[in-house]
């Protein structure tokens, strides 16, 4: 697997993976960004975060991408009166998740371009293998 | 796989070399052409390569459609697979075509 067009397709896949990864976290914030603790005073849910790493592919010796790992948002949690809430503290505050919409549309949007980008490369470099192979078929 | 480079070379010289083998021929015989034992197990272990080559690439291209079609594989390694399996094959016919037309050409040369 030298060959540089062949090593370009795979690392796109790789990028198509973590970026698909990343709005798979982006997603699981967005679904729980009203989930609660179900004891009063507890933590309720907390933002994942994602991060990316290079890694050394020695079959086609070149960087590809991978998902370093899930973390968490160590940010304060909202607090929210609602003293009827089953959350609620003693004075009826209840923590709601750290995640806001606004990030985690700006990250959505963020992992769609780059996942259009990797599909891109994937597209020309096939193009450029296709059209180096047509050198030969036809004469 | 592109070992079948050389080869190609190979019947471009043998081809080139059968253009001119009528050319000057009031100089007297020409040595007559004599493929060798070893050139023809080279060949048919180039095509050979080839094929297999290309055989293993769609096998695995197969396994990871049905893996992702049990979900055991992301959409993304299907794709790959299939693409590379896409690719392999294009190059393969496209080799095999220019041999059989190289060897046609020769065959079809006016003795």
């Amino acid at each position: 697997m030298s060959d540089p067009l062949t090593a370009a397709m795979a690392i796109a896949s790789t990028g198509l993976q973590a970026q698909s990864t990343r709005m798979r976290v982006v997603s699981e914030n967005v679904a729980n960004a009203n989930s609660t603790s179900d004891v009063p005073g507890g933590d309720p849910y907390r933002r994942k975060t994602v991060t990316f790493d290079a890694e050394l592919d020695r079959a086609i010796g070149a960087s590809t991408v991978k998902v370093k790992a899930i973390g968490v948002d160590k940010s304060d949690f909202r607090m929210n009166y609602d003293p009827s809430h089953p959350a609620a503290d003693a004075a009826g505050y209840v923590k709601m998740p750290n995640v806001s919409a606004l990030i985690e549309m700006a990250d959505l949007r963020e992992a769609t371009r780059s996942y259009e980008a990797n599909l891109n490369i994937i597209e020309q470099a096939r193009t450029m293998m296709m059209r180096t192979t047509d050198l030969i078929r036809r004469n | 796989m592109f070992e079948g480079a050389a080869a190609i070379g190979r019947v471009a010289k043998l081809y080139e070399e059968a253009k001119t083998f009528g050319v000057g021929l009031s100089n007297g015989p020409q040595p007559i052409l004599k493929p060798s034992e070893a050139d023809a197990a080279e060949f048919g272990s180039f095509v050979k390569g080839l094929v297999t080559d290309s055989v293993n690439v769609l096998r695995r291209s197969e396994a990871v459609s049905v893996a992702g079609a049990q979900g055991k594989a992301s959409a993304q390694q299907v794709v790959e697979g299939v693409m590379a399996a896409e690719v392999t094959l294009q190059s393969a016919v496209a080799i095999r075509d220019k041999l059989v037309s190289s060897y046609q050409e020769i065959m079809r040369m006016p003795i």
